[in-house]
């Protein structure tokens, strides 16, 4: 059997966590803990094209408000 | 365990013992003062140009000392470092700077592009500079790995992760605090341990070029100060065999990169019963080594696979099948990473990391897990053994290979269609073949396409064989037919300028086997040569303006396979112009 997280033509949510990252999520798998649903179900283009729009700073949340306090401006 | 801070960790010991070798190279000792002294000089013109905690400098630099102080300078601005490999061609150089953003290049020679430094334009004066805090959020590194899609991606390791691996090193490894081969590119991953392991435990760096000594090219280092630790991937070790007492380690022998099998030690431990062993496992994306399997002294291995073990601390493995449940043990699953030694992701490219870096659904708390795409099995004794991959990556000579990266180049050449690259072969003799169709009235060229691989991929991307067919078989749901392809040619292209290597490698090998002649399918061992042959060979080959890889000799064997495995070397007697 082939893997849900990789299949073409699969629908797909995108879920994001604390730390604003963001993850690919198989709909129909169970919502895991920590996570919540930022766009979808979507097909698997659009869902990528969402995280590509959306997800433009790869930095951890708890990176960019410590830098923030410092007022330091990086990757 | 707690990280390491690698920065503080070096100063540290740099105030400790300053006396201490850190790095040796030839003639070459500089102390932990000496290479303080030195990289802070960097440091302080790095710093002055930008370069500071969130931001990249890339490092392009042959291997030693300065190598070392230079990515050292880098650490201690508090940036991260870009390695690049010095024999990369530009075309991938120049992609992987603009994809990083480097604020800075440091090089060997001064270039047109305004962010280049050389060492000598670095160093600066040598006075402190404030350096600021860095966070555990920070870049240690970008390294980048093939990529499926065309382009190398970049593997963004923070200072959290690499200081959890260097504690795990350090603690696992005494031989690091001794003396430390260092001999294979720092743009790979594997060479972190040799690189920095040293470094944070108190030994010292020996860059040693393995290859030109076991070749007779380079003269062994003296034995007075034998190496206490090497690393290496499972298919150095016929060269291991090669190399006198002075380069091998009396402490451990690390082995990473690809599947290891017992009977592919044999040699090591009868020759060196005393030096533990052992199997280290990990993806880029996990920072170097997440798990580990430890052959001590004495410990029977089977022929077999040898396990990837368990996993190190902090770090939390899953074996899951394709619905992301943990499968029981002895039953085949992907192996998934999760803990203090996962990668940010890949830098700027979201969409990457989001597939593959995924909500860990164990530890429930909004952490993620890394699927690895390597398929594992957990034995009856809870150990870990590596199967193979779940999708098309390949390993071949320890090298992370995306077939799709080698593709897209060859599409990119005007007379191929379409193609797929595949890895044939057994493990320890696997060469690259690239299947390809021809675009509209083009008749694929092996030399041409070689040719333009060669300008666009690292020297072991470049395919060995070229086989043109119509069309790629598919399977009814239209994937690639993989079973279908025709097996490549045992033979190869009798005419032209490989047939000229052939005839000249030929009386190479028969000179060395001191035999009158000797057939392009002959095996030389079979025909009485031996290691010291092999060597032979590749003086007499160096001589006549040819470089062959000792490696390469001893596992094709023939002069085809020789011939086959390096491709670079046909066109080059064609041109007959030394390298």
């Amino acid at each position: 059997m082939s893997n849900p997280f990789d299949d073409e033509d699969g629908t797909f949510l995108v879920l994001r966590n604390d730390e604003n990252q963001c993850s690919l999520w198989p709909d129909g798998f169970a919502l895991p803990a920590g996570w919540s649903i930022v766009h979808g179900p979507d097909t698997r283009a659009s869902c990528l094209d969402h995280v590509e729009q959306t997800w433009t700073d790869l930095r951890p949340r708890s990176l960019t408000v410590a830098l923030d306090g410092a007022g330091q401006d990086a990757v | 365990m707690m990280p390491l801070a690698l920065r503080d960790t070096f100063l540290d010991q740099a105030r400790r013992t300053p006396d201490a070798d850190a790095v040796v190279h030839g003639d070459r000792v500089w102390t932990y003062r000496e290479l303080e002294v030195r990289a802070g000089r960097i440091a302080r013109t790095l710093a002055a140009r930008g370069a500071g905690p969130g931001t990249l400098v890339a490092v392009r630099l042959a291997p030693g000392p300065e190598l070392v102080a230079a990515l050292l300078a880098v650490v201690l601005t508090g940036a991260g470092y870009v390695p690049l490999a010095d024999d990369d061609p530009q075309d991938r150089s120049r992609h992987i700077l603009d994809d990083c953003a480097a604020t800075l290049l440091l090089a060997e020679r001064p270039s047109d592009e305004g962010r280049t430094l050389t060492l000598d334009e670095a160093s600066a004066p040598a006075r402190p500079f404030d350096a600021a805090p860095v966070r555990a959020g920070d870049p240690a590194y970008v390294i980048y790995t093939s990529g499926s899609s065309g382009r190398p991606k970049g593997v963004l390791v923070e200072h959290g992760a690499l200081g959890a691996y260097l504690a795990e090193a350090r603690a696992r490894y005494d031989g690091l605090a001794g003396r430390t081969v260092l001999h294979s590119s720092v743009s790979f991953d594997m060479a972190v341990t040799s690189l920095w392991g040293p470094l944070v435990s108190g030994g010292a760096i020996h860059v040693l070029d393995l290859k030109a000594i076991a070749s007779g090219e380079q003269p062994p280092p003296a034995a007075t100060a034998r190496p206490t630790f090497l690393k290496v991937t499972p298919s150095h070790l016929p060269l291991l065999s090669l190399l006198p007492d002075p380069c091998l380690p009396t402490g451990q022998l690390v082995i990473g990169g690809e599947a290891l099998t017992g009977s592919a030690l044999g040699h090591w431990r009868t020759a060196h019963p005393d030096v533990t062993v052992v199997n280290e496992y990990g993806p880029t994306e996990a920072t170097v080594g997440c798990c580990a399997y430890v052959v001590r002294p004495g410990d029977a291995v089977d022929p077999g696979a040898v396990p990837i073990g368990r996993a190190f601390t902090g770090t939390r493995l899953y074996v899951l099948d394709v619905e992301g449940k943990p499968v029981t043990a002895g039953t085949v699953g992907e192996l998934h990473v999760a803990g203090v030694q996962l990668a940010r992701g890949y830098l700027g490219r979201a969409e990457l990391t989001e597939e593959r870096f995924v909500p860990d659904t164990f530890a429930a708390d909004g952490s993620r897990m890394y699927r690895t795409g390597d398929l594992v099995r957990e034995r009856q004794d809870g150990d870990l053994e590596y199967l193979g991959r779940a999708d098309e990556q390949l390993k071949v000579s320890g090298y992370r290979i995306e077939p799709g990266e080698i593709e897209a180049v060859l599409r990119g050449h005007a007379s191929v269609r379409d193609c797929a690259v595949l890895a044939v072969g057994a493990a320890d003799a696997r060469r690259l073949v690239a299947y390809v169709t021809p675009g509209p009235g083009a008749a694929p060229e092996p030399a041409a396409l070689a040719r333009h691989a060669a300008g666009a991929l690292p020297p072991y991307m470049v395919p060995v064989v070229f086989v043109a067919i119509p069309e790629l078989p598919l399977t009814p749901n239209g994937k690639l037919d993989r079973a279908a392809l025709p097996e490549p040619p045992a033979q190869s292209d009798e005419s032209g300028e490989r047939g000229r290597a052939e005839t000249l490698l030929c009386e190479l090998v028969a000179q060395a086997l001191g035999v009158p002649e000797i057939g392009a399918d002959a095996d030389f061992l079979v025909a009485g040569g031996s290691s010291i042959t092999a060597l032979k060979l590749v003086a007499g080959a160096r001589r006549a303006g040819i470089r062959l890889e000792l490696t390469t000799v001893l596992r094709e064997r023939t002069v085809r396979r020789i011939l086959a495995a390096q491709p670079d070397v046909a066109p080059f007697i064609a041109e007959g112009e030394p390298k």
